[in-house]
């Protein structure tokens, strides 16, 4: 039995291979790229971290008289680095390759393997580029809490949806 | 250095372009006043719909007189324009606004005191941690963190997507 990926995963399976993909190139080794939900303070995940995660999606119609959509959608990316320097290096890196777009991929998912068929760009349409500052003093913080960064991107498909 | 000045709307001389420019904010003043209770109502839902718990009831504590996060945030007017919850306010009422946004681990394994009263027990539910009734307010010594729930984001993605509306519908007239 097989699973076909939704956009709303196929957005955030898209964007995890292409920074994987990215940050293997630019020589970073040892950071971690998961989805929304990963426990992140498991012991089994060391820092560096980023995770990758699809919010809300606004959808509109695109033309008059069809129900093709425009689908535009908030992709929240957070960094938990090991120190400031650290986050400060990798998110310059993540904007620098991010706002270049990236593939968007199709997934299905069959007895554990993923095949990924490429189809078409996602484009990025804005970053937020947001230190995170929970208002609580760093030491009392978990050690992974402390250097953390967030990234939020408005993105959509160059094309309109069927 | 030279300055480029390119003029994207066709059909119309460059005053007329100004002076609908410089007219905006007065022909889309309604709208833009109006958005502000649709921001308020949209960043409360947001909130609610990833609340894992009752609503807190303010006051009924006295180990923890802080505020719920919703009733902390309100729409704030001034002479030229609005905005949504006070960061002063929020940091003295309901200190905890941006742990519950971007998510937090430093609550884990210390004793909370929510805001129930003996008329206003927590709900028991299987899955979710327990209360302690203690002296006789109810605590609690959380095991997970705080999940981020960006409830500002999303806000903020509604907000810009509305703005666009608004630039849409007065540039067409």
């Amino acid at each position: 039995m097989s699973t076909t990926f939704r956009p709303s995963r196929n957005f955030e399976a898209s964007c995890q291979d292409y920074l994987e993909t990215e940050l293997a190139s630019g020589g970073w080794t040892g950071v971690t790229v998961a989805l929304k939900g990963t426990d992140v303070y498991s012991t089994s995940i060391d820092t560096p971290v980023i995770i990758v995660g699809l919010s809300t999606t606004d959808i509109r119609f695109g033309e008059v008289g069809s129900n093709s959509i425009f689908r535009e959608a908030l992709l929240i990316i957070t960094i938990y680095a090991n120190s400031d320097g650290q986050r400060l290096d990798l998110k310059d890196f993540l904007i620098s390759v991010l706002k270049e777009g990236f593939t968007y991929n199709t997934i299905v998912l069959a007895s554990k393997v993923e095949t990924k068929t490429a189809d078409g760009q996602v484009l990025v349409l804005g970053i937020d580029d947001t230190p995170i500052d929970v208002n609580i003093p760093k030491t009392n913080l978990h050690k992974k809490d402390r250097y953390r960064h967030e990234l939020v991107l408005r993105i959509t498909r160059a094309e309109l949806e069927a | 250095m030279p300055l480029r000045i390119e003029v994207i709307k066709k059909g119309k001389p460059i005053e007329k372009v100004i002076t609908e420019i410089k007219e905006f904010p007065v022909k889309a003043k309604n709208d833009l006043i109006k958005l502000a209770q649709q921001v308020l109502n949209k960043m409360h839902r947001n909130i609610n719909a990833e609340r894992k718990r009752d609503k807190k009831v303010h006051g009924l504590s006295p180990k923890d007189s802080k505020m719920s996060l919703i009733d902390a945030i309100q729409i704030e007017y001034f002479e030229n324009g609005w905005g949504i919850g006070n960061i002063s306010y929020l940091k003295a009422n309901s200190p905890h606004y941006l742990a519950i946004n971007w998510g937090s681990n430093h609550i884990v394994g210390k004793v909370l005191y929510g805001h129930f009263g003996e008329n206003s027990k927590p709900r028991s539910s299987g899955k979710r941690q327990p209360f302690y009734a203690t002296e006789p307010w109810y605590s609690m010594i959380p095991k997970k963190p705080i999940v981020g729930i960006n409830y500002i984001e999303k806000t903020n993605f509604f907000l810009v997507g509305k703005i666009q509306d608004i630039i849409a519908k007065w540039s067409k007239k």
